[in-house]
């Protein structure tokens, strides 16, 4: 199994001199698995998204993505690297004034293995073959989620970070997204990290880890 | 090599502009009515500049040849300056010049009969055998001004000289009495018609009379003229005779064509008064406002929609696509407001044109300079927005 993730003992805090918010995590993720990510509120998780995501510069030497040291990668390397991976979160983001369709297009312009995914047959296989020409506020927060889901993967990203996706919904429409990342992950060859701490959903994962107070529980 | 923009980001930029300008098109209807009325302004405040701009030179449009004659350091009809006839006899005498008619222009005071009150008007003076403006030739009533004292009077001029169009118009003739300090005896002017010229924003009225008349009156010598049209004679070429008449005439005189003089009339009225730079500075601020308006408005949207914004950025869309879809924007909402803009201007020009006495009719120069420079100020506009982008982080989106 080809590696994606390599992560050595990382550790972060926000500002210097402040107690670290992650300490010494090492942790890998192979194409095709779906980790899930869980602990408490607090322990850290959506900071190890975002610095796995580069939406946060991350310290050199630790974390180490397609084959690249996020730490020290030069902007061009940044940019070429986020082409690769997609994120969604507990919010939707998905822009007002775009139908679900035209959503999803937005998505396609950057493709890290172009051909793979279509916006339509996307959103059709994720239940929303129907809603294509609707607005976001005409549907529900489940339907939107998804719909941001198709956004994320109608690129064939090579990683999909998703931090609490779930957290603002009933369990179906949680079902309901899940299972849609788990089976086109699975059909992009896609590896996933869900950030959660809702039990109800774990059971998609391939793997998990626990987090607590920035560190990862062994085992 | 990447470009900075490809042309299916572009497309996309263009349909997430145009969507999210009418999909939230009632929220931004107060800053699209400002834009609008910042247009507006433009627009009224260039078709007083332009209505200002021409009625200066209104005198020299009628003038009736191609050539004119004036003094070695005439400056325009600002600060009058004068020359003998004398000098003209070899404009006379040269073959390509058809005809010469002299003019004598002078302001004068004239009290109103009732009121008491004293007011300037111009005096044009001509010979009513070869008229020198264009409005005189062919009229019968030129001809009533070969009697000294006899004056026509312009209706287009403000209202300042009492009830004279009223009596003019009821009883066929009516009176003016000059006012003038430097003559012993004031002069009784017969009006026995009417005209129609215009004002000035320096010349309120005018009356057409012959030069003996304007001589009488002012007190001055009959042979100083203000300057003489001449009229060519068919196929001759303006420019040319210009040159040969220039070594011809005496030094003190200097000829030109009726183009170069108003071109010198405009050129003097823009830069020597401060009329032209009080107009570009209203222009310019009724631009800064629609400026700002503008940059409500991205502001107001890049606000609402910041981290769907940041979104599309982490997936790849950069600073260019942004800059795009603002600029877009911006564009679009000019584009709407203009033909509002156009029409409100078109009103108030209905309005304005029965006050002002001047022509401040929309062109269509003037509708494209507005929409060029509504255009230049949505896209600096746009692209100081798309800097507001740029502080975005995008770790908030977690
Ligand atoms: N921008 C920030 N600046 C400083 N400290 C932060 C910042 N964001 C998070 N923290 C701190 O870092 C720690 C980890 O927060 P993080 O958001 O990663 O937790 P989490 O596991 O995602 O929690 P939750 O389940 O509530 O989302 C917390 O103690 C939090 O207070
Ligand atoms: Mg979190």
């Amino acid at each position: 199994m080809p590696r994606i993730l390599n992560i050595q003992g990382l550790s972060f805090g926000y500002r210097a001199g402040a107690a670290p918010v992650l300490h010494n995590i090492s942790l890998q993720l192979n194409k095709g698995e779906i980790l899930i990510l869980s602990g408490p509120s607090g322990s850290g998780k959506s900071t190890l998204i975002s610095l796995i995501g580069l939406l946060r510069q991350a310290p050199p030497g630790s974390i180490n993505l397609f084959g690249a040291d996020l730490g020290t990668a030069d902007r061009a390397t940044q940019l070429a690297l986020r082409q690769r991976l997609r994120c969604i979160f507990q919010r939707h983001y998905l822009l007002h004034s775009l139908t679900a369709l035209q959503n999803v297009a937005a998505g396609q312009h950057f493709q890290s293995r172009p051909g793979l995914a279509d916006p339509a047959a996307l959103l059709a296989a994720l239940g929303l073959g129907d809603k294509l020409g609707r607005w976001p506020e005409e549907l529900s927060g489940g339907e939107q989620q998804r719909v941001a889901v198709a956004r994320a993967l109608v690129s064939a990203p090579e990683l999909l970070l998703a931090d609490e996706p779930t957290a603002s919904l009933d369990y179906e429409n949680a079902r309901l997204v899940v299972d849609g990342i788990a089976a086109q992950a699975a059909r992009l060859g896609c590896g996933v990290i869900l950030a959660t701490h809702d039990e109800r959903i774990m059971d998609v994962g391939t793997r998990r880890v626990e987090m607590r107070d920035g560190r990862l529980l062994p085992g | 090599m990447r470009p900075p923009l490809r042309l299916a980001e572009a497309r996309f930029a263009a349909t997430l502009a145009w969507q999210q300008t009418w999909r939230r098109a009632r929220r931004s209807l107060g800053a699209f009515i400002g834009i609008a009325g910042a247009l507006t302004l433009v627009l009224v405040q260039l078709g007083f500049q332009a209505a200002l701009e021409e009625s200066a030179v209104r005198i020299h449009r009628q003038l009736t040849g191609e050539l004119v004659v004036v003094a070695r350091h005439f400056q325009g009809f600002r600060d009058l300056d004068w020359f003998e006839r004398a000098g003209l006899a070899q404009a006379h005498a040269h073959p390509q010049v058809a005809a010469v008619a002299p003019l004598m222009l002078d302001a004068i005071l004239v009290r109103d009969r009732e009121s008491q009150a004293m007011s300037s008007i111009w005096c044009i003076g001509i010979d009513p055998d070869q008229p020198a403006v264009r409005f005189a030739v062919g009229r019968a009533d030129t001809q009533l001004l070969r009697l000294p004292g006899r004056v026509l009077f312009d209706r287009e001029s403000r209202p300042r000289y009492g009830d004279v169009l009223t009596r003019l118009d009821r009883d066929g003739r009516a009176s003016m009495l000059t006012a003038l300090a430097s003559v012993p005896l004031q002069a009784e002017l017969e009006i026995v018609g009417s005209y129609r010229l215009g004002a000035t924003i320096a010349v309120e009225g005018t009356l057409l009379m012959s030069e003996a008349t304007l001589a009488g009156v002012l007190g001055r010598s009959r042979e100083r003229l203000t300057l003489a049209v001449l009229q060519l004679a068919p196929g001759a070429r303006p420019a040319q005779v210009a040159a040969e008449l220039a070594a011809l005439l005496p030094a003190s005189l200097r000829v030109m064509t009726l183009d170069e003089m108003i071109a010198m009339e405009q050129h003097l009225w823009a830069s020597e008064t401060p009329i032209g730079l009080i107009f570009a500075l209203c222009t310019g601020i009724g631009l800064v406002v629609c400026g700002i308006f503008i940059w409500q408005l991205l502001g107001q949207l890049i606000d609402e929609n910041l981290h769907e914004y940041v979104v599309l950025r982490i997936m790849g869309y950069n600073a260019a696509f942004f800059a795009l879809v603002l600029l877009l924007t911006a564009l679009l909402y000019t584009a709407a407001a203009l033909p509002l803009a156009i029409l409100a201007a078109a009103v108030l020009d209905v309005f304005s044109a029965g006050s002002t006495h001047l022509d401040t009719h929309l062109t269509v120069g003037r509708i494209v300079f507005v929409m060029l420079a509504g255009t230049g100020t949505a896209l600096c506009t746009g692209a100081l927005a798309g800097l507001r982008l740029r502080r975005a982080d995008p770790a908030a989106l977690l």
